[in-house]
């Protein structure tokens, strides 16, 4: 492919068990991500390190 | 080692443990799945501060990020979509097993049928059951026709590629998880049109001791790939138990010794053609 066709050109992919995922784009940047549901993944610890406060508060709330 | 937290996260820890655990599940993949592609398209992965942005948790909600403390106007720059794969859609069912299914059903019902098929049953089913041997002698002529053995995973040859190359870039290339390689598989990612391979690098597995660099395995798979002009594209990646402790390189002695491993596999495969590439999914 020339210069031409990939100018801008943005891909980004994600897989997790038997499913994957590929988003192209054009001048815009892209980001997908796909996760298979294992329940026995999730601690604690690990959801708190990445969520932030806003949205513990928010999970919190709901239960 | 215990690592300090901040008041911060030990509240954040105990509201959470109070969430019921299916919704957690939930609340985690929905929130995960609203962080992660954020980060990757802001080219960071996980170098970007997960907890500086907020993103929608709440089940049937739409996805969306909400606020951001990274950057002030983010919120409105970027759009998250949420994507449902369809369930059951993943591994069709084998046709022969549909179709023995199928063969098996019709001979259950013709046995049950003739044991309670008095007078008050139908007309048409009870001339339907003249011909209940004949049905199901058809059903499992249709039915060994019909296995399609060639669809399953099990059927030798099917999973050759096409003797005629596909006509892709040079730049494609696919990723695999083994070192040491079966010439067959080699063969058919090249005959696929593929003109790279990408596979981890292990500190672990070439750092036995420390300081001695073993790359013998890896030596093997370059001279393998190089036999169909392959190339390959090694990722430099993950710890060692010498210096990481099961975990991530992240002590400044880990950070040497990692930079002293990359170093020697670097000049052990010099003029070689390899790519590099530090960490999977930085």
């Amino acid at each position: 492919m020339d210069a031409k066709t990939t100018q801008g050109l943005r891909f980004n992919l994600s897989h997790s068990n038997e499913l994957a995922l590929i988003a192209i784009s054009r001048d815009r940047e892209v980001g997908v991500d796909v996760e298979y549901m294992r329940a026995d993944f999730i601690t604690d610890e690990v959801a708190t390190h990445f969520f932030s406060a806003a949205e513990v508060e928010e999970f919190s709330r709901r239960s | 080692m215990r690592s300090r937290r901040t008041s911060s996260q030990l509240r954040k820890l105990k509201s959470f443990r109070a969430v019921p655990k299916e919704l957690k599940t939930q609340a985690f993949f929905n929130c995960w799945t609203g962080k992660r592609p954020t980060s990757k398209a802001r080219g960071e992965g996980l170098h970007c501060p997960l907890d500086q942005f907020d993103v929608s948790v709440t089940p049937g909600a739409p996805a969306m990020l909400l606020n951001s403390r990274i950057e002030s106007d983010e919120a409105q720059r970027w759009r998250l979509e949420e994507l449902t794969p369809a369930r059951d859609t993943r591994r069709p069912w084998p046709s022969k097993t549909i179709s023995r299914a199928w063969w098996l059903w019709i001979w259950f019902d013709c046995k049950r049928n003739l044991l309670d098929c008095g007078d008050s049953q139908l007309t048409v089913w009870r001339y339907t059951m003249k011909f209940r041997s004949t049905l199901a002698f058809a059903a499992l002529v249709l039915s060994l026709f019909t296995s399609a053995d060639h669809r399953s995973l099990n059927c030798k040859g099917c999973w050759q590629p096409s003797t005629e190359p596909i006509a892709v870039s040079e730049a494609f290339g696919v990723n695999v998880h083994f070192i040491d390689p079966d010439p067959a598989e080699i063969k058919m990612i090249a005959d696929a049109g593929f003109r790279w391979v990408r596979t981890d690098f292990k500190m672990e597995l070439t750092e036995a001791e420390r300081g001695k660099y073993d790359f013998t395995r890896y030596e093997q798979l370059v001279t393998e790939l190089g036999k169909h002009n392959l190339r390959a594209l090694f990722i430099l990646d993950y710890g060692n138990p010498l210096y990481t402790q099961g975990m991530s390189v992240r002590t400044p002695e880990a950070r040497e010794a990692f930079a002293r491993w990359a170093v020697a596999a670097a000049k052990a495969f010099s003029g070689r053609g390899i790519v590099w590439e530090v960490f999977n999914e930085p």
